[in-house]
């Protein structure tokens, strides 16, 4: 692009343009960060788990605090080979001191395993029924401490207990963000059985473990549910809700995992329809920012025209000058909306399913919006002037 | 007699048809992309609040404010956005009127006629910003939720907006067209010294 060209063209003319790419890089930055760290909070709210390990858990369920499994599943698990531990893990929303939380039941020893929490007062040797260990953020967050009774209320079960906290510990995961108790507490807030779990925890040696076994496994169970619609039926009731006609028959405790589902179905939903409006608003104003700047110059351009340039030489000068001030605009989007979504998300408290929102800042949002503006520019600018200026 | 002067002045005031109807179209793509969060946001929100007591109501409430709070975070800086953009687009468009202003200025046409001229073309503007924006928007947002229900096998939920937001985004529209007026008005009386 020659200063010449530069010159020619009027300064003020690129402020629609500017204005619009500014607005589009911010609105897409924004919507992309949010969806983005919403997801991985979500996604990271089964626990950060190390290197080798996985979760298992129902696939009706969309997220691992609806799901119930069998404790069965664990044995069958623990036969394949290369499986060297299956930890049961139950997740329960419950209610502390007027504010939901997520409380994770499972075996003492498998949480300092797994997850290699540092205690601020109090330990596991504390560890027995009645017993629950608060993440460092949570126990901030209720003016709690080490040896103080907590009571608790099951929102999935309508059932309360009162426990005593046996100790702070800090993981830097979003297990600081949670309870954690025994399993059987945890069954009983849930208001599932005893042989029911919500997920399970598999650590596996990966010289000896072959994925297809764990297909096979499931896959097994699967075809055994479809052999008769009276047994499909029998065990939905007996595990969860099934449709019936225009009712929802079953566990009543899974009846509120149901209201969690679709709530939470919804919520994604929303995230998912903001990023398509923002989308195809911004494929819009882009559009039409460009229309509006090249109709300001279109004297100057048919001018360069009946000098001789030709329309290839007019396309790739516009788009030079549009694609530099996406990139300046994409980049300060990107900025903006980092400084934005850090401050909103202490200015009003963002959670995600009951944890704060994690922020990662994401550099795949800004080369996203970048890649995207910088080809619906191309596009427009192509369309935008005629074979014949 | 009166009937053609007042065309003249519709003509005069929205210039080249074809430039105004895209500055329009800028400025209600903008329009529609609020209008769009804030049709979301009311679904969502009608959602959570069904109006039937029941035990689950604190999960449900917790989860409802969740995503007010992160659809709020959405639409606070958008909304920024929209005030600031109508706002530069609105001063842009006033000023490419200098050139006709000028003109009738210095042919006879007195300044109150002027100033009208220029209301006309921003009330145009931020009318016809609002009318397609918020259209746009709310026709968007549903075919949407249509689209990402489909892909997710979730319930499909018509998005809407509350009487009270289209007299929210008309305040918002046409106060940020109006202050970019103002700011035009007052770059033109700098420009020409006459004003």
């Amino acid at each position: 692009m020659s200063p010449n060209f530069l010159r020619l063209i009027k300064k003020r003319s690129l402020v629609p343009i500017l204005t619009v790419l500014l607005f589009v890089s911010i609105a897409s930055s924004v919507t992309g960060l949010l969806l983005y760290d919403a997801t991985e909070t979500v996604a990271s709210s089964g626990g950060m788990l190390p290197h080798s390990t996985f979760v298992v858990y129902s696939s009706s369920s969309k997220l691992p605090i609806t799901s119930v499994l069998p404790l069965s599943l664990s044995d069958n698990l623990s036969m394949i080979p290369g499986v060297t531990q299956v930890t049961p893990e139950v997740l329960t929303p419950v209610l502390a001191k007027g504010k939901v939380l997520i409380l994770r039941g499972m075996n003492s020893t498998s949480f300092a395993e797994l997850y290699k929490p540092t205690f601020i007062s109090g330990g596991l040797e504390n560890a027995s029924s009645y017993t629950v260990f608060i993440g460092s953020t949570i126990a901030k967050q209720l003016f709690t401490y080490s040896g103080a009774k907590i009571t608790l209320h099951g929102i999935m079960s309508n059932y309360n207990e009162t426990l005593t906290i046996g100790g702070i510990f800090k993981t830097g995961t979003v297990l600081d963000d949670e309870i954690i108790s025994d399993i059987t507490t945890a069954q009983a807030l849930r208001g599932i059985g005893g042989e029911q779990a919500s997920i399970l925890v598999v650590r596996v040696n990966q010289s000896n473990f072959n994925a297809s076994s764990l297909v096979r496994l499931f896959e097994g169970k699967t075809a055994g549910g479809k052999s008769s619609s009276t047994n499909f039926v029998n065990s939905a009731l007996s595990l969860g809700v099934v449709g019936i006609g225009s009712f929802l028959v079953g566990n009543p405790s899974q009846a509120a995992g149901e209201v969690l589902s679709r709530a939470i179905g919804v919520s994604q939903d929303a995230l998912w329809v903001l990023v398509v409006t923002v989308s195809v608003c911004s494929i819009l104003s882009v559009y039409y920012g460009a229309s509006w700047t090249i109709s300001e110059n279109a004297d100057v351009l048919r001018l360069l025209n009946w000098l001789g340039m030709s329309r290839r030489g007019l396309i790739f000068r516009i788009l030079t000058l549009f694609l530099v001030l996406a990139v300046i605009s994409s980049f300060m989007g990107y900025l903006a909306s980092t400084m934005i979504t850090s401050f909103l998300a202490t200015a009003i408290d963002l959670n995600v399913l009951f944890q704060p929102i994690i922020l990662y800042n994401s550099p795949i949002v800004f080369i996203l919006t970048l890649f995207s503006i910088s080809t619906l520019l191309t596009v427009s600018v192509m369309k935008l002037i005629p074979n014949h200026v | 007699m009166g009937e053609s002067i007042m065309s003249l002045f519709l003509r005069l005031s929205v210039g080249k048809g074809e430039d105004f109807l895209t500055y329009s179209l800028t400025l209600s793509s903008i329009v529609a992309l609020i209008a769009g969060g804030l049709a979301v946001t009311n679904v969502s929100t009608s959602f959570f609040n069904t109006g039937v007591p029941s035990s689950f109501e604190v999960l449900v409430q917790s989860l409802s404010t969740e995503l007010r709070n992160l659809l709020l975070a959405w639409m606070v800086p958008i909304i920024v956005l929209l005030i600031v953009s109508s706002f530069t687009l609105a001063l842009r468009s006033g000023q490419l009127l200098f050139q006709t202003a000028s003109v009738l200025l210095y042919t006879g046409s007195t300044k109150r006629k002027i100033r009208r001229l220029l209301l006309m073309r921003l009330l145009l503007l931020s009318l016809t910003s609002w009318l397609f924006g918020w259209i746009g928007g709310v026709v968007a947002s549903q075919i949407a939720f249509r689209f990402v229900s489909l892909a997710t096998g979730s319930p499909f939920l018509i998005p809407f907006l509350y009487p009270s937001d289209l007299v929210t985004l008309a305040i918002i529209t046409t106060g940020s067209v109006f202050a970019g007026y103002f700011v035009s008005v007052a770059g033109l009386a700098r420009e020409v010294t006459a004003f």
